[in-house]
């Protein structure tokens, strides 16, 4: 057989009717009786199909044979694709595999249950093949599509039918990943000389060879008790990642309470994360639910918020800065009804960036957090403006961040002022000290800028002149730096600047 | 005084150890059975392989002096509180205090140092190091290698978890999609 289908346009420039209509033919997957192949390199051999794919197929023959065509029957590439272009009676083999699978199957199924551990290999390398198999064939049934035999293109094997993140990236590790796990498995058979099995593995071995090595050249394990022990570090999106890995990680992640009782939403998740999503992941904690910090959380509305509280008794702290849906109405009755419903109650609150908060609001809160008596801004921990001020908003332990800016009178976001020559006095008496809208400030450092001289960047922050001569000299030691989330949201604002000094 | 006190431990495969009584306090486990009374006989640690009990032994050997040294602090802040309250003498005091501040980053600089060889470990190990530090209580341990541990999952896909740790995926493909069907918004 030769192999020159690829000096074969598959899409002349100029189709006569017939070289398309052939082309398309050998596209459906099979070749039509009594139609002569006329460039004879194998293609026009008859073939044995299984009767449900030729079924499949007689529609689409139908109108190849009605329509003209100046434009293929679809518009995907994959139908456009040949099947089978090497003539190896794909379908054949598959048909045979396919019953080797189900007495593969058959055979471990009996042991399963007598022996856990070292038939639960054979069992779980059994399911594993049977699942690629059936993967395999249900893409074989579509016209055009590649086997999964073929090693030349599997990011589109898998592309095709997994709309998962981690196959989309253009990797084929996710769907080689557990065929390479499913190698390692069988290199050690325990029970089986039989010969299907070696044929089979040797198959599996041709896609474990396309994969990328196991780092150990090891068999893939169950994860280490020790790995438990540092889920309790990672960030929700880490956690949910990590519920994908394997069944021990995605049984610790739903039900180890512990990991839930303090859930920070942050960038990228805060504008996918619905109402119904957060219950979901709050619901983990089973009702012991500690701090909940939302950071631009778009989605979340005040019934959503409602419902939080009702099933969580113990919510300590409540962090919702840039919640665009949220309202001060909605969170003043919700945690009226919260303290109503006998819970300790919230005792740290973080709106920063709610707008529209009164006065009467801002007592009620004060109020309800139980804070009416306490001082607010003498015994505080100065806070400082910068860039990534609404995530870090909730370090201090005031009972509420907003408050009433000294020079405008709104309830707003106060900020103190790092500079040396406002300092020497007690916090509350800086002359500085206001909101951003009556004192602008570097986006940087947090200093104030008054007449002083500053840049104006691309995104209309504004840098102090040594933040920005700091920026213009070392841009790149930023990059070394560890990555701490301060330098992170520096280096993202280098990379701002980057643009503005470039474009 | 009296020399430091020598208390014996005897790992889970048999192997015993013996440790000084203020190296072995850094576990607040071992101080616990200590405190109990326990500190006369043989100290069993069932969950502690002779392998990894070394490499615990050198932190707490290190963190030792850490805590002596939080000793001298917490006397030396209750001078200076007498010494606030004498308003004269506040500017007598900045110059010990700079060099003290010296002192202060060159000793956390040298322990940053020593604690990137110390962690320059395997994964079995750190591992290992993990669940004995859980066990045996020793808070900064505990931070210092589930950080690194957490740093390795951190911003990795699925897949590549697996490869890194070499975890294999024995979900079902029902379950697997369950899973992904689950948290599936987090990932678009």
């Amino acid at each position: 057989m030769t192999l020159n289908f690829s000096s074969r346009p598959i899409f002349p420039a100029n189709p006569s009717e017939d070289n398309l209509l052939s082309s398309l033919r050998i596209a459906n997957g099979y070749v039509v009786e009594g139609i002569s192949d006329k460039n004879s390199n194998g293609f026009g051999k008859p073939r044995h199909f299984n009767w449900e794919i030729e079924d499949s197929y007689d529609c689409r023959r139908d109108r190849a044979d009605r329509e003209c065509y100046h434009e293929p029957i679809s518009n995907d590439i994959l139908d456009i694709l040949p099947s089978d272009p090497f003539g190896m009676d794909i379908s054949a083999t598959f048909t045979a595999i396919t019953g080797w699978i189900e007495d593969m199957e058959a055979d471990s199924e009996n042991y399963v249950r007598d022996e856990a551990g070292a038939m639960k290999g054979d069992y779980q390398f059994v399911a594993g093949l049977n699942f690629i198999w059936n993967s395999a064939l249900r893409f074989q049934t579509e016209p055009g599509s590649i086997g999964i035999g073929e090693r030349s293109s599997p990011v589109g094997v898998f592309h095709g039918w997994v709309k998962d993140n981690e196959f989309g990236d253009g990797s084929c590790d996710g769907g080689f990943g557990s065929v390479t796990a499913v190698c390692n498995v069988e290199e050690t058979p325990s029970s089986n000389d039989d010969d299907s099995y070696a044929a089979a593995c040797h198959q599996s071995n041709e896609c474990h060879e396309a994969a990328e090595d196991c780092p150990h050249g090891e068999e893939a394990e169950a994860p280490h008790e020790g790995l438990l022990l540092s889920l309790g570090y990672l960030g929700v999106q880490d956690l949910l990642s990590a519920e994908r890995v394997c069944r021990t990680l995605c049984s610790a992640v739903q039900n180890d309470s512990l990991l839930w009782m303090n859930i920070h939403i942050d960038q990228p998740l805060s504008e996918r994360i619905t109402d119904d999503a957060l219950m979901l992941l709050i619901g983990r904690a089973q009702g012991s639910l500690q701090s909940l910090s939302l950071v631009e959380c778009s989605r979340i509305t005040d019934d959503g918020l409602k419902r939080i509280l009702e099933t969580n008794p113990r919510l300590k702290k409540l962090s919702v800065p840039g919640c665009t849906r949220l309202s001060v109405e909605g969170i003043v009755n919700n945690l009226k009804a919260f303290k109503l419903s006998g819970a300790p109650g919230i005792k740290h609150l973080r709106i920063g960036g709610l707008y529209g908060v009164t006065n009467e609001h801002y007592e009620e809160l004060k109020l309800l957090l139980g804070s009416e008596n306490c001082q607010q801004s003498k015994d505080h921990k100065p806070r400082y403006f910068h860039c990534g001020h609404l995530s870090l908003s909730c370090d201090d332990d005031r009972a509420i961040d907003i408050e009433m800016c000294p020079r405008c009178q709104n309830l707003r976001l106060v900020y103190d002022c790092p500079a040396e020559s406002c300092q020497g006095q007690q916090t509350a008496a800086q002359l500085c000290r206001a909101c951003t809208l009556c004192i602008a400030r570097c986006v940087q450092c947090g200093r104030c800028i008054n007449d002083g001289e500053y840049e104006e960047t691309f995104c209309l922050d504004l840098l102090c002149s040594s933040c920005w001569k700091q920026l213009l000299n070392c841009p790149e030691r930023q990059e070394e730096k560890d990555v701490t989330t301060k330098n992170t949201i520096f280096h993202q604002e280098t990379a701002r600047y980057h643009i503005h000094l470039d474009g | 005084m009296a020399s430091p006190k020598v208390i014996v431990l005897r790992t889970c495969d048999g192997e015993t150890f013996e440790v000084d009584e203020s190296v072995v306090y850094v576990s607040e486990t071992i101080k616990n059975m200590i405190e109990d009374g326990c500190g006369d006989g043989v100290i069993p640690l069932p969950n502690v392989s002779s392998k990894i009990f070394p490499k615990v032994i050198e932190y707490c050997k290190k963190h030792v002096s850490d805590f002596e040294s939080l000793k001298k602090t917490s006397n030396g802040d209750e001078k200076e509180k007498d010494k606030d309250d004498d308003s004269s003498k506040k500017g007598k005091e900045a110059v010990p205090d700079v060099e003290e501040d010296a002192e202060e980053k060159a000793r956390v600089e040298e322990l940053k140092e020593w604690e990137t060889t110390y962690m320059d470990i395997d994964q079995q190990v750190l591992f290992d190091l993990l669940q004995a530090a859980n066990y045996l209580n020793i808070k900064g341990l505990l931070l210092m290698a589930a950080e690194k541990a957490a740093s390795m999952i951190r911003g990795k896909t699925p897949e590549q978890i697996r490869e890194t740790f070499n975890i294999k995926n024995d979900f079902t493909p029902e379950e697997y999609e369950e899973v992904r069907r689950e948290n599936a918004w987090a990932f678009e």
